[in-house]
């Protein structure tokens, strides 16, 4: 059975089309990489996933474990295992990262049926996991994103996939903006949260990521819609011929 | 009733009450006071003071100061009572002493109602009460000096740090007639001396009235008052109030002042600065919905060169409600080196809401720092979405959101029972509750 289905996914923004169609079936366990040029509509598709406001869905639909994703809000698909991790994190003045992740968890849970957990155990549970990212206690502390540097942003977006334990988490350039070390700490903690029930789409536009995250499926996605679907050899004959080769004209030059 | 109408009844029910009030020595100053009040009348918005803060309806409200009504269980309040303080409680105008709480102080040390501390013949006392804030253009406190019954009266001795906070809750509560209370706070500390006081003022829904409070604060050479202020009056009440600080050299002042109640309130500080080196910081704001409007006025008078102000004030509206900041800055002539910064910041809940922000520096020195900024704007969008996709539903969010914006005004006080206090005001409004 397909943990994640989506069919005939159209989406505009601001009354222009977007995604013109996407189709993706992905299994239990399963990560499939999405590649594409700017603008071919990569991170519209993390946000209409996880259902950022000002998406429209013309058509399609989408389901996960079988439920019906687009009629939930945002904080119901977090609960109902659904993860995005930012390409822009959002800096949150005034709000400690610790607290944020204690009412993110405990919203979480209850949501789950599961208990809250309290301020101790949430503690140690965020020390646990904070470890797998190199996290610093003092980043804990700090207001959520505010004055990290971009490789801790990111870090922090996988430990706080790491703290929800998401069934299907969406890493959307989760590489970009990173030096090496870094990209090897945050893909090292992807790959520790690698698990049998968890699947992953991760959004990227180097090849260089899936070095480190080797996905199961590559999907080529230009303007708005899939242009090749293949194992993971498809990323290497991207890095080695470019976009060109799919007809896509990428002035970023994606074999960076 | 005609502002001249209102005026009269007004000087009419002094006459009256006037042999009932305490301190017989007062009776020249309370004279003057109505005097000054009747020449005046009420602030209308014609003065630049008032621009957007209009008494009108309170001027015809007909509120007595001599409203008689039937005393409130205090049960029902003692949730407004800060654990560790000297505390004094005032309800309906008067001092209890049942509720007031005051232990062991230091020598040197005086906390007293007001009315205790007026029947004595104290020199102190009469250089300072009625002396620190200024009559002239300020019809309130004269008005307030006319009328004043009690209140809160602190000393503190040279050299002298209160182990404790002092408390001073104000409660109306207990009838349907429209009552007025004029309370008076004044904070003498000496030289070397810290003193924390805190100025909380609530009532009954039900009950319909007026406070118009005067606080006096002298702050001696070196020495620090912290003055913490939580006006959660009942949301059908009126709240006009003003605080005028004096610095002498090298003293510290910090003020925090949150409105959640009154349907209308105006929150005036007023800071001299007398002595070099002295300095400042002024933090306040309001969480208003339904029509209410909270107005904070502040004025900075560098007087006297190195001293330094600072102000930040955050504003939280929803529904039809309305806030006012006005930040005054003065630098006067000789105030070389003056160091002043200004932030107000207004969040908007709703798009019947209006914040008005009107900085007011004006600038006679030319070797000094004057910063200022004033922003209006909605919840982020961005920060909602990203807390809501963590799981957090909306109101959780938006909560959190809010207590962070509002939070900047009391960031960096410790944690205990005072911030507490303040931190209970914002979640019980939060929560919709009173």
């Amino acid at each position: 059975m397909s943990f994640l289905s989506v069919k005939d996914l159209h989406v505009s923004v601001g009354g222009k089309e977007i995604l013109r169609g996407i189709d993706l079936e992905i299994g239990e366990g399963e990560i499939h990489a999405v590649m594409g040029p700017n603008g071919s509509g990569k991170s519209t598709l993390s946000y209409v996933l996880s259902g950022r406001e000002g998406y429209d869905v013309t058509k399609g639909e989408v389901s996960f474990k079988g439920q019906d994703v687009l009629g939930m809000a945002p904080h119901e698909r977090a609960a109902a295992g659904i993860y995005l991790a930012f390409q822009y994190p959002v800096e949150i003045p005034g709000v400690s990262n610790l607290t944020f992740l204690k009412t993110a968890v405990n919203a979480v849970r209850v949501a789950r049926g599961e208990e809250e957990l309290d301020a101790l155990n949430f503690l140690k549970f965020a020390r646990e996991k904070g470890n797998i990212l190199e996290m610093k206690d003092e980043l804990l502390k700090r207001p959520v994103n505010v004055g990290f540097s971009g490789g801790e942003k990111k870090r922090n977006e996988i430990f706080q996939m790491a703290m929800l334990e998401p069934t299907l988490a969406i890493l959307d350039e989760t590489d970009s903006g990173l030096d090496i070390d870094a990209l090897r700490i945050v893909s090292e903690g992807v790959n520790k949260l690698r698990a049998p029930d968890r699947s992953m789409i991760v959004i990227t536009h180097y090849q260089r990521l899936l070095d480190h995250i080797v996905p199961d499926y590559v999907h080529v996605l230009a303007k708005g819609r899939f242009v090749a679907s293949g194992g993971k050899e498809l990323a290497h004959e991207l890095e080695k011929d470019g976009y060109a080769k799919f007809g896509i004209e990428d002035d970023a030059s994606a074999a960076a | 009733m005609t502002q001249n109408e209102n005026t009269a009844r007004i000087v009419e029910s002094f006459e009256q009450a006037k042999n009932g009030l305490p301190g017989g020595w007062l009776a020249g100053a309370r004279d003057g006071a109505i005097h000054n009040f009747a020449e005046a009348g009420f602030p209308t918005p014609r003065t630049e003071a008032w621009k957007y803060t209009n008494l009108n309806r309170l001027a015809r409200a007909e509120f007595d100061p001599l409203a008689d009504i039937s005393l409130p269980d205090l049960n029902d309040w003692s949730a407004l009572f800060v654990e560790g303080c000297d505390r004094i409680v005032i309800v309906n105008g008067r001092f209890d002493a049942g509720a007031s709480a005051i232990g062991d102080l230091p020598d040197g040390v005086t906390v007293s109602p007001l009315s205790a501390a007026v029947e004595e013949i104290d020199p102190a006392l009469e250089k300072d009460l009625a002396q620190i804030a200024p009559e002239d253009g300020a019809p309130l406190v004269a008005l307030n000096t006319a009328f004043m019954r009690d209140g809160l009266v602190v000393r503190v001795a040279n050299g002298v740090v209160l182990p404790r906070p002092v408390q001073v809750v104000h409660i109306v509560d207990g009838g349907t007639a429209a009552i007025a209370v004029h309370p008076r706070t004044l904070v003498i500390a000496g030289e070397n001396s810290a003193v924390t006081v805190i100025e909380t003022f609530a009532g009954g829904a039900d009950t319909s009235y007026w406070t118009n409070a005067v606080s006096e604060i002298r702050v001696g050479r070196n020495a620090s008052v912290s003055h913490i202020k939580r006006q959660s009056e009942s949301v059908s009440a009126y709240h006009t109030a003003l605080t005028q600080v004096r610095l002498d050299r090298d003293a510290r002042f910090s003020s925090l002042a949150l409105a959640v109640g009154a349907l209308l309130s105006r929150n005036e500080v007023n800071v001299a600065f007398e002595g070099e080196g002295a300095a400042c910081t002024l933090a306040g704001g309001a969480l208003l919905r339904g029509r209410q409007h909270a107005d904070s006025t502040t004025v900075a008078d560098h007087g006297v060169p190195h001293t330094s102000s600072s102000q930040i004030f955050r504003n939280v509206l929803d529904d039809n409600s309305r806030s006012v900041f006005q930040g005054g800055v003065i630098v006067r002539p000789d105030a070389q080196k003056t160091d002043s910064a200004q932030s107000n910041r207004n969040l908007l809940l709703s798009a019947g809401a209006q914040a008005d922000s009107k900085p007011e520096l004006q600038i006679f020195a030319d070797d000094v720092k004057c910063a200022h900024g004033a922003t209006v704007g909605d919840l982020d969008e961005a920060a909602m979405f990203y807390l809501e996709s963590r799981g957090i539903p909306p109101h959780q969010a938006k909560s959190l959101l809010i207590g962070a914006f509002v939070g900047e005004i009391f960031d960096g006080m410790p944690e205990g029972a005072v911030r507490a206090h303040i931190e209970t005001a914002v979640a019980d409004w939060m929560s919709g509750a009173k």
